[in-house]
């Protein structure tokens, strides 16, 4: 998989988490994963289309969402169910969509946002079709661990 | 002084409203897509509108133009992950007073909310 299309999203977590949060993170791990599933916690989910086509996945544990809309709010309230799931899919709009603008640009064709999905609770397998390349990023921060899933259709081997 | 902020995302919405309190603006309404916003900016007359791009039924840049299609002159702030720079001149050139790209950093949009109402 070629970093280009890679390092976007990771310099676009690091910026949401260091300028939205104000909280440090830390890319942890990196490598081809068999699914986008995750066992638990909140799977926020938007997809790409046009230029690159493809899918991601942010990976929250339960608290680790809790803490991270908490503070997009600057609040030490508890957030309600609505609102912890309209706040980690605004996270992964912001990431994906400040990814976007960073990838390689394809015979000037442009890239657009599906509009986001999340997915909380246990046992939920996220399939993707046969021609896609799944990358999963491990991240460490102050709100907890948690990941990010790409995965890409072929067409940017 | 009156405020709109126009957002999909009720936790976006929340986060614009407490940079408007920052400025000390805390009557402000909310729309969840830009067929609202033009609805509400046809019959109130706002100082200041914060404008997401990606919305349902309407987009944030449709609704700019029809708003300054009525001859409204307040300033809007486009608020948005769209980040590329044809993007930012589409906004500017359909009447955007400024632009935001998420994410920001909460003094980044006061400071513009603050400079477009001449409040520094």
């Amino acid at each position: 998989m070629n970093v280009e299309y890679i390092n976007p999203f990771v310099v676009s977590v690091t910026e949401f988490f260091n300028t939205m949060l104000g909280v440090n993170v830390e890319r942890t791990s990196i490598g081809i994963a068999a699914e986008l599933s995750a066992t638990d916690g909140f799977r926020a989910i938007i997809g790409l289309s046009g230029a690159i086509c493809g899918t991601v996945v942010l990976v929250l544990p339960m608290n680790t969402g809790n803490q991270l809309v908490k503070r997009l709010l600057c609040s030490e309230e508890v957030p309600d169910e609505d609102t912890l799931r309209d706040g980690v899919s605004e996270a992964v709009n912001i990431i994906a969509g400040n990814a976007k603008a960073r990838l390689p640009q394809k015979d000037g064709r442009s890239i657009s946002l599906s509009l986001p999905t999340v997915i909380s609770g246990n046992g939920v397998k996220i399939e993707c079709p046969s021609d896609t390349a799944v990358v999963d990023i491990g991240f460490k921060s102050d709100l907890g661990d948690f990941s990010l899933k790409i995965g890409f259709q072929n067409t940017i081997n | 002084m009156k405020a709109l902020v126009v957002d999909d995302s009720g936790v976006m919405r929340k986060v614009l409203i407490g940079a408007l309190k920052r400025c000390e603006i805390s009557d402000v309404d909310e729309a969840g897509d830009g067929e609202e916003a033009v609805e509400l900016a046809k019959n109130t007359p706002y100082e200041i509108i914060l404008m997401d791009w990606n919305m349902p039924k309407r987009s944030g840049l449709e609704a700019v133009k029809t708003i300054r299609g009525m001859g409204k002159t307040m300033p809007i702030i486009m608020v948005t992950t769209e980040a590329e720079k044809s993007r930012v001149v589409d906004a500017l050139k359909a009447g955007a007073s400024n632009y935001v790209i998420k994410p920001f950093e909460p003094s980044v949009i006061v400071g513009k909310i603050r400079s477009a109402l001449g409040l520094e």
